[in-house]
């Protein structure tokens, strides 16, 4: 008897399903998708501002960053200690020495069709912008050649005109799969370059992420993030440019939590100098292992894809370390000279801010370190041209053409740096009873390096009836 | 009556295949495929290349319901020389359905099964 009920319900199910299929949004909106212009005829003015984005342009203006003087900064004019540098490596198949395809360009995470970003907006530039990623349930897109023999982002479904008129009328606002498509697949893998963006929000439970469990608020990503005209909040403490100048993101203002969220006194008053994510996101990566070092120096060769790549270190369930920040970051921007830690490594991207700063609050960052090669005679850091490397391994030869491309610096001559970066972990907030309790922080034992952050000792130490009183 | 006669066993069919096990059928759908669908449907073919994102997951319900059988009834496997229809049982022609469903061009995993 269960099993008939089960069964009936399960292939009523399916009925509906299929059903529901067919009465998408934009169903009756248009009759053939024939690319971004058939949006275009109503969403013009969606695209114009969707140009000017970040997201298009990959530079935008960077008040964050302390050094930019003034200058538009993003991931098209600046480097990493991931990928590196999309300069040279746009977009193009790599294969291996099998044929197998092993890289297709840093185009991979840009939402156009394969043209770089221009200056200027015309028809063609619109035309190249892919709504689809962040519109449209399942599309999904591949590298193909055009005729003329330039590669191009293209629907898999390109050739079956039925399922791309089904897929691309399945319009809605961006559900969490879709700026994921992205997020969590940066940095070479799943999970590999944030570690808090994994692709497991899609479908997460509460203990997983209290804001976005399908089971509990089952917030997207742009609850938090939606701006207006295609602009979106949020650059991290890591990223260069951002969408609205002058705006932050975070969880104590008004119309989220406060600063006095809790009913205990004690905790209220941290939250002037320890920001919220420090206490509420434990640990991070607890799905899919992180990318914790990357040493561009060694050449891994892996048989199985016959692909080479640096060495990676992956950690899982990483603690988060915890640094000052005021808002502003220091970057290493190519062709300025290597900006050297106290101790001895370069900052990629460094968060500003110190005890005595009241600005500052310590956040909690992943801290991701490298190893670059820095120019001899220049001091500059020297990104690497992966799609050279991933297929070849020959390691000198890409540092040496990404030398020509970025600094017209013919057969240069290098030396290898240990580098760090901060990159702030904001995402997987876990229930209340997870939090950081007093002993994670005030015992010897804790998290917290209190000298190192600037303090005499534990606070409490200095208390009244405090365990360090002789 | 008929009508509704066939509707429940539509129903109590689609159900079964949906109550299954989802991992077990994974595997041997991508073998299945491999062996029964790829070997006529590969890169170039001269039959079309088809693989589970070649369609969409409706398109696939409906080429099982109302075209698979039709389409294939005269093919023969290019090794054995059997037909393919007495190759495979119904129940493995519903493991490559879920298959190639699972792996649609609109799926989570897009499978190109190569
Ligand atoms: C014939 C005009 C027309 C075309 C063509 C068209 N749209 Fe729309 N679109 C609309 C209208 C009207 C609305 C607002 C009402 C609605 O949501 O249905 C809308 C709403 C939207 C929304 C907001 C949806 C939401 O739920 O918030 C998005 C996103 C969108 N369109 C994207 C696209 C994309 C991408 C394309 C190209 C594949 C496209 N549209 C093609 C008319 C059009
Ligand atoms: C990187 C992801 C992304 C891409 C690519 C993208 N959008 Fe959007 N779109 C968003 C987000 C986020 C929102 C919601 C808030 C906003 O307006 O910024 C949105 C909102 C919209 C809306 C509804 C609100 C409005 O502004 O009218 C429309 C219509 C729309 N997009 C159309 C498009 C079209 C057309 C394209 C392609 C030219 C496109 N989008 C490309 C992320 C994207
Ligand atoms: C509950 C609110 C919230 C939700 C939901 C949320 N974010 Fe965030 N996100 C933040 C905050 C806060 C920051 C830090 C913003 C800042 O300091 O500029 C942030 C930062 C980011 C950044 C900047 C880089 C970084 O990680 O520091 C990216 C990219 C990002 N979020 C993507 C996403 C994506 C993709 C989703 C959906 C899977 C998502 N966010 C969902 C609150 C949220
Ligand atoms: C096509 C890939 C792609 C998709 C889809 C995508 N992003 Fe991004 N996103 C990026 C890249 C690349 C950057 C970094 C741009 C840069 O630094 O120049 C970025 C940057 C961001 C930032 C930081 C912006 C800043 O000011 O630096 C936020 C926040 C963000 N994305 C949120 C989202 C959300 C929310 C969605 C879904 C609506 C989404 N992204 C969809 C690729 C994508
Ligand atoms: C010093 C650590 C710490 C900091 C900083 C902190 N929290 Fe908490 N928070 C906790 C602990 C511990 C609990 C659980 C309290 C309990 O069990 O009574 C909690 C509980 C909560 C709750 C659940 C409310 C309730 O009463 O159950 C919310 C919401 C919350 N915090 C939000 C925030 C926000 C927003 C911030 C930043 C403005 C923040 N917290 C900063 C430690 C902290
Ligand atoms: C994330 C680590 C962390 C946790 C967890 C934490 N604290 Fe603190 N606490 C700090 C830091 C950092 C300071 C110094 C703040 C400052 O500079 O003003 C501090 C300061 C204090 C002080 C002295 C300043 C004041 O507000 O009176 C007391 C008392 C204190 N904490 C008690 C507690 C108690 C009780 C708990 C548990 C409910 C707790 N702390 C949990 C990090 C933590
Ligand atoms: C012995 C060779 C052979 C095998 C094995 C084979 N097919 Fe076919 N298939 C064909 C031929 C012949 C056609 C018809 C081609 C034509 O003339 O359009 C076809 C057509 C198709 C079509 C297109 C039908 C249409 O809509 O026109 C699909 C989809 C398809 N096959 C799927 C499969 C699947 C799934 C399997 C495995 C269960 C399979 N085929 C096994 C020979 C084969």
């Amino acid at each position: 008897m269960k099993y008939l009920v089960i069964t009936i319900f399960a292939g009523f199910a399916l009925m509906m399903g299929m059903a529901s299929a067919q009465e998408y949004s934009h169903q009756n909106y248009f009759e053939n998708y024939e690319g971004t212009k058939t949006c275009l005829e109503c969403h013009q003015e969606a695209a114009e501002n969707f140009f000017h984005s970040q997201h298009y342009q990959w530079k935008g203006e960077a008040p964050g960053i302390v050094n930019s003087r003034g200058r538009k900064l993003g991931k098209i004019n600046t480097f990493n200690d991931f990928c590196t540098s999309p300069t040279g490596n746009w977009i193009g198949q790599v294969k291996n020495s099998r044929g197998d395809v092993v890289s297709k360009g840093c185009s991979t995470c840009h939402a156009g069709l394969g043209k770089q970003p221009a200056e200027k907006m015309d028809r063609e530039q619109l035309e190249n912008i892919d709504c689809l990623i962040c519109h449209a349930s399942g599309y999904r897109r591949d590298l193909y050649k055009q005729e003329k023999g330039d590669w191009e982002w293209r629907p898999i479904l390109w050739k079956n005109r039925e399922g791309l008129n089904s897929v691309s009328k399945r319009i809605s606002a961006p559900t969490r799969a879709m700026c994921l498509r992205c997020h969590s697949a940066s940095g070479g893998g799943p999970n590999y370059k944030r570690g808090d963006l994994e692709y497991k929000l899609v479908e997460a439970e509460k203990s997983y992420d209290v804001h976005m469990a399908s089971d509990g608020r089952n917030m997207q990503c742009v609850s938090c993030h939606a701006g207006e005209n295609h602009r979106v909040k949020g650059r991290g403490t890591d990223l260069a440019g951002t969408d609205i100048p002058g705006h932050s993101l975070s969880c104590s203002t008004s119309e989220c939590h406060g600063e006095s969220p809790h009913k205990v006194k004690v905790l209220n008053r941290h939250t002037s100098r320890v920001n919220c994510t420090v206490c509420h996101i434990p640990s991070f990566a607890r799905t899919d292992p992180t990318d914790m070092v990357r040493d561009w120096s060694q050449t891994v060769y892996n048989a199985e894809t016959d692909k080479y790549s640096a060495k990676i270190t992956l950690e899982k369930d990483v603690k988060p370390v915890f640094a000052w920040y005021n808002g502003r970051t220091k970057a290493q921007l190519p062709g300025e000279p290597a900006y050297r830690l106290p101790d001895g490594t370069v900052g990629i991207m460094i968060p500003q801010g110190s005890r005595r700063d009241p600005k500052s609050k310590l956040f909690a960052f992943k801290l991701h370190r490298g190893r670059l090669p820095l120019l001899t005679g220049r001091n500059w850091i020297i990104p690497i041209t992966v799609e050279h490397f991933f297929s070849n391994g020959e390691l000198d030869e890409s540092v040496r053409l990404a030398a020509r491309t970025i600094y017209g610096v013919n057969d240069a001559k290098f030396t290898w740096v240990d580098t760090k970066r901060y990159m702030g972990i904001f995402h997987g907030v876990q229930p209340a009873a997870n939090s950081l309790r007093c002993l994670d922080c005030h015992s010897p034992s804790g998290r917290i390096d209190w000298k190192g952050l600037g303090y005499a000792g534990d606070p409490l130490d200095n208390l009244p009836g405090s365990r360090s009183r002789k | 009556m008929r009508a509704v006669k066939l509707m429940i066993t539509v129903l109590v069919l689609s159900g079964m295949f949906w109550v299954g096990e989802a991992s077990a059928y994974q595997k041997s759908g991508k073998d299945l495929y491999k062996a029964n669908c790829r070997v006529c449907h590969g890169v170039d073919s001269k039959f079309g290349e088809y693989s589970p994102m070649t369609y969409i997951q409706d398109q696939w319900k409906k080429f099982f319901k109302v075209k698979f059988a039709l389409t294939h009834q005269g093919v023969v496997m290019p090794e054995s020389g059997k037909p393919l229809m007495e190759t495979l049982t119904p129940e493995q022609i519903k493991v490559i359905e879920k298959y190639c469903i699972d792996g649609a061009a609109d799926s989570e995993h897009p499978q190109t099964c190569s």
